[in-house]
């Protein structure tokens, strides 16, 4: 198993460096760039405010979904102020309907100079909008894993504002006070940890169900497991129509199997628990264990409980211990439109924010989310710490929802959300799955 | 003389009348000539050019595509339900808030005060409530209706959409209902009093033949409203639980904004169109009829 | 006597009750917008152990309220006044006069009101585009026109159909041209029914979601108080009392609105409704 991982992440490391360039030579003037930007930023910085009073004033236009940042991303906003006046950047952030508005832009033309996609089958989807990033300094500064979901036919077209992380969330002082002495990694351990959360009158799960996304962020754990060594192939297997849950266990029964008891185990109203109610349900210590969610909840927990112990974990799988793993990459990209009248100083700007002392700090110590860039070091929040710490002992799972574009996430979810419902029994669910995705797996 | 003051009288048309007509055709019609054109392409609303493919949306629309004949059961069943509720309970509300009580005016303005307030927030409030309200309440009253997944259970997802669509709306037909019973003279009452007629009596035969016009308005606004369903579900469900709540519109939006199909999308459009054509021209026509006969 | 007086008084008990609850989801809206984080989340219905508008101060600073409320009415403004002003022009010839032309016209102007919106919305994107009507609240404010004239139109016509036409024909007499007639004459006669196309359709825009949200919800300058409150949810999807502090102040002015005019709205719900 560990070899597999092993061949696997040596084939993303080829990859990226594929990917970075196409000769050696771009490659090695890159990271020079790299260490020359490190090493003098005061120098880069006096040049620039130099040239700045002459500078033509310029308005960037960046329009990008997780308003969880905003107040992160206003940081560096007002930090390049300092770096270059002239610069005016207008900021615009919203979560709901984001694609419709960005299509909506698309259509009428005014594409703002960034603007946000998922990573993976979208970058595709939007490469013909996309500056090509591959011999930017920031794609240089990138960790290998984040570069090749941000990479469409051997080129970088977009840059994330955090790596993630996807994991089981619990709650270790409960997880201590049920005499559970480590987290579960099979399925029948997770089943009997539940059975002591019961006894002490804790409820083991709450589940964000009524989430759509909450489905494939839970699955792909079950879905790596399917194939670890090419989860890219066999989502392209059953895009094409090819593959069958049948043939794979740890999606075909291990998968619903974990459903069935996270419903079993958790919360009155599963359909109905959106991921605020999931997070003052945890924060409150009403539950042990959250699905489907990420670093991204910590902050929100910590509001209501400052002293909350979080652990973090990967989902028990199946029988086998070694399948369950964390998974860890990036989902989110941002992306510079290429036909820009500003394209110069967007990328400036980026190129800023990777490679700058102030941008290597801005991402741990600001945004405080895991640094997509090489050598930067790790936010001090529990789940990132954890995630550290379990990555140097084990391999980490490939993001499987890359593979597919949000279109059929949403549809999976839905259909999820019916079996929990009783509305499909699971050969019914199976059937639609397999169905929908050849449709809405990949853009048309 | 004659030629010049026909001109003069066709300069004028044009001059009242066309900035109507440009108005209107660049807003509507040329998006919907546009819209009849990419019903016939395939188009992810991403690429520049999208590709002609004839009739084949159409085909896959009533073929392929459960989700659109699903939404279209969806939509009929909430239409039926909400016409019928709606109108009873407000008529009831308007029959009691025209009698002589002190409190009338304020509490007509309190069933009122929701239909002034945009849908989008009416749907964020009530599941607001739905969510964290009835967890409280349940809490304080350990009542069993309260312990009910309404926004979380398939069934129970429809009858709150129908439940909270009607909060919204039973002022706008209470209002119209008052004015209907206001405009029924004193005098046709008191006769009827005075015939001995009973209270239910003179209502179902004195009363409500006279409301005839308000019912008539009610029931065709009610209808046109109910089929164009958006922003309550949107806001409220979303669609969910497991996509079971889905409308037409809040369908031809998903087709075409998520899963990038303008081009079905529009055709779906086009289909909900010739709905509402067929059933408005259907409802006016027996309403015609009808008011013949009276 | 007194038996039915006895059934008042129970009946208008009832119905306050009935009120009561009817109510109470807004009353509950407003007290967790005025309480902190905490006590949103550990209990809904417990009033706020003090009364604190630190929200209010937090949202109305990160929506920029002011500005969001100067741009619902700059909207609500251009789109009532071009709804007003065309279709009281156009209905006055087409209701006057009895030509082939006129009759054509008058169709091509009320059967849009059979098209749902959503049937030409993915298509209005580029013609707007085309027009230079989008990411602006004047373009919006100008779409406006395009799809209010349709209704107006069908209530000025039937309105205008009532005055009597001898009053425009003695001014013609006096030698008066048709523009002096509509604007000395009839319009200021109007003023009823244009109250009723006012107050109908500054509720329909002032609360609409689904046009400026394809239109102008790309800058935070040219937001609408719903939209605010649409993408503020969304964004604050765990903040709870922010969402509703923030629908608090979307829905404040509409009800100030109906409080000044409640008699005006009533009436213009009714007249509307009953012409419609």
């Amino acid at each position: 198993m560990k070899k597999r991982l092993l061949s696997l992440m040596m084939c993303l490391v080829l990859a990226g460096g594929v990917m970075s360039g196409c000769s050696p030579k771009t490659t090695g003037a890159d990271a020079a760039d790299t260490v020359k930007e490190a090493e003098a930023p005061k120098a880069a910085d006096a040049e620039q405010t130099e040239t700045a009073a002459s500078d033509e004033p310029v308005t960037i236009t960046i329009f990008q979904n997780m308003p969880e940042y905003t107040d992160a991303i206003n940081a560096y906003i007002e930090e390049y102020k300092k770096v270059k006046p002239n610069v005016t950047i207008n900021l615009e952030i919203t979560q709901s309907d984001y694609p419709t508005m960005l299509k909506a832009k698309i259509n009428s033309g005014e594409i703002p100079d960034v603007f946000a996609t998922t990573a993976g089958g979208e970058i595709e989807a939007y490469a013909e909008y996309s500056y090509d990033l591959s011999n930017e300094p920031l794609a240089a500064a990138m960790t290998d894993a984040v570069k090749v979901n941000m990479s469409y036919d051997g080129k970088v077209y977009g840059f994330p504002i955090k790596s993630n992380t996807f994991g089981m969330i619990y709650n270790k002082e409960l997880f201590e006070k049920a005499g559970i002495t480590a987290p579960p990694k099979t399925l029948s351990e997770l089943e009997a940890a539940c059975e002591k959360l019961v006894a002490i009158g804790v409820k083991p799960f709450t589940t964000g169900y009524k989430e759509w996304w909450v489905q494939k962020h839970v699955f792909q754990h079950f879905f790596d497991a399917a194939q670890p060594d090419d989860v890219g192939g066999l989502v392209k297997e059953f895009i094409a129509g090819k593959a069958k849950f049948a043939d794979y266990p740890t999606i075909n029964d291990n998968f619903f199997k974990f459903v069935d008891l996270a419903v079993k185990y958790g919360d009155d109203k599963p359909l109905e628990t959106d991921l605020s109610a999931e997070i003052a349900a945890f924060a409150t210590g009403k539950a042990a264990m959250i699905c489907g969610q990420g670093p991204w909840v910590e902050a929100d927990i910590l509001k209501i409980n400052p002293s909350a112990q979080i652990g973090f974990t990967g989902y028990p799988v199946s029988e086998n211990p070694a399948d369950c793993v964390i998974i860890a990459g990036a989902d989110q990209a941002l992306r510079i439109n290429k036909d820009s009248k500003v394209l110069k100083e967007v990328v400036e700007l980026y190129n800023w924010l990777y490679t700058s002392d102030y941008g290597k700090k801005w991402f741990s110590e600001v945004a405080q989310v895991i640094p997509p860039i090489k050598d930067a070091p790790i936010p001090n929040l529990q789940i990132p710490t954890a995630m550290q710490e379990i990555l140097k002992t084990e391999k980490a799972g490939d993001l499987y929802i890359n593979y597919s574009l949000d279109s059929f996430h949403q549809k999976f979810g839905e259909i999820i959300q019916s079996y929990i419902a009783k509305a499909y029994t699971k050969e019914q669910a199976i059937k639609e799955i397999e169905a929908v995705w050849p449709q809405l797996g990949v853009a048309q | 003389m004659q030629l010049g003051q026909k001109n003069k009288m066709k300069l004028e048309n044009l001059s009242f009348v066309g900035p109507c007509l440009i108005l209107v055709g660049i807003m509507v019609y040329l998006p919907f000539v546009m819209s009849m054109y990419y019903s016939m392409t395939k188009w992810n609303g991403i690429a520049k050019e999208p590709i002609f493919i004839g009739f084949q949306n159409f085909i896959n629309l009533f073929t392929g595509d459960q989700n659109f004949v699903r939404s279209i059961l969806f939509t009929a069943k909430y239409s039926i339900l909400f016409i019928v509720v709606v109108n009873i309970i407000s008529l009831l509300l308007a029959v009691a808030l025209v009698k002589k009580l002190k409190t009338a005016n304020i509490l007509r303005a309190i069933f009122f005060i929701p239909y002034i307030m945009s849908m989008i927030i009416v749907g964020f409030i009530w599941r607001f409530i739905f969510s964290q309200g009835f967890a409280s309440l349940q809490a304080m009253t350990d009542w069993g209706i309260f312990k009910l997944s309404w926004l979380g259970d398939t069934k129970l997802a429809f009858y709150s959409i129908i439940i909270v669509s009607i909060w919204q709306a039973v002022g706008f037909y209470m209002v119209i209902y008052i004015a209907g019973l206001q405009a029924i003279p004193d005098d046709v009452l008191e006769a009827a009093t005075v015939d001995g007629a009973g209270g239910s009596y003179r209502f179902f035969h004195v009363v409500l033949p006279l409301l005839g016009p308000s019912i008539t308005t009610c029931i065709f606004m009610s209808l046109t409203n109910s089929i164009k369903v958006f922003d309550i579900i949107l806001a409220l469900t979303g669609g969910g639980p497991g996509g079971t709540t889905y409308s037409v519109t809040l369908d031809i939006y998903r087709e075409a904004f998520q899963n990038n199909n303008y081009g079905l999308g529009a055709a779906k459009s086009l289909v909900l169109f010739v709905i509402v054509l067929a059933l408005t021209t259907f409802v006016l026509h027996i309403f015609k009829k009808k008011e013949v006969e009276m | 006597m007194k038996k039915t007086k006895i059934g008042l008084i129970l009946l208008e008990m009832i119905l306050i009750v009935a009120a009561a609850i009817f109510i109470y989801p807004v009353f509950l809206m407003v007290i967790n917008s005025l309480k902190p984080f905490a006590e949103v989340v550990t209990d809904v219905i417990a009033l706020p152990k003090k009364i604190e508008f630190q929200n209010y101060a937090y949202v109305t600073e990160k929506i920029n309220f002011v500005r969001l409320f100067f741009n619902n009415l700059t909207i609500t403004t251009i789109g009532l006044a071009g709804i007003i002003l065309f279709s009281s022009m156009g209905a006055y010839i087409l209701s006057r006069r009895n030509t082939k032309f006129t009759r054509m016209a008058y169709m091509f102007c009320i059967i849009p009101m059979l098209i749902p919106f959503q049937t030409i919305m993915i298509t209005l994107l580029k013609v707007a585009k085309t027009f230079h009507l989008s990411d602006s609240l004047w373009g919006l404010g100008i779409q406006y026109w395009g799809f209010g004239i349709p209704m107006a139109v069908f209530i000025y016509n039937g309105f205008i159909k009532t005055i009597p036409r001898e009053i425009d024909e003695s001014a013609t007499i006096d030698g008066a041209s048709t523009l002096t007639i509509f604007f000395r004459i009839i319009f200021p006669l109007l003023k009823p029914v244009t109250a009723t196309v006012a107050v109908l359709d500054v509720m329909w825009i002032w609360n609409d979601f689904l046009l400026p949200m394809l239109m102008v919800n790309s800058r935070p300058q040219t937001k609408t108080l719903t939209l605010a409150a649409y993408t503020f949810v969304g964004q604050y999807n765990t903040n709870w009392h922010y969402a509703m502090t923030a629908m608090v102040m979307a829905v404040v002015p509409s009800i100030l609105f109906f409080i000044v005019m409640q008699k005006h709205i009533i009436k213009g719900v009714v007249a509307g409704a009953v012409k419609g």
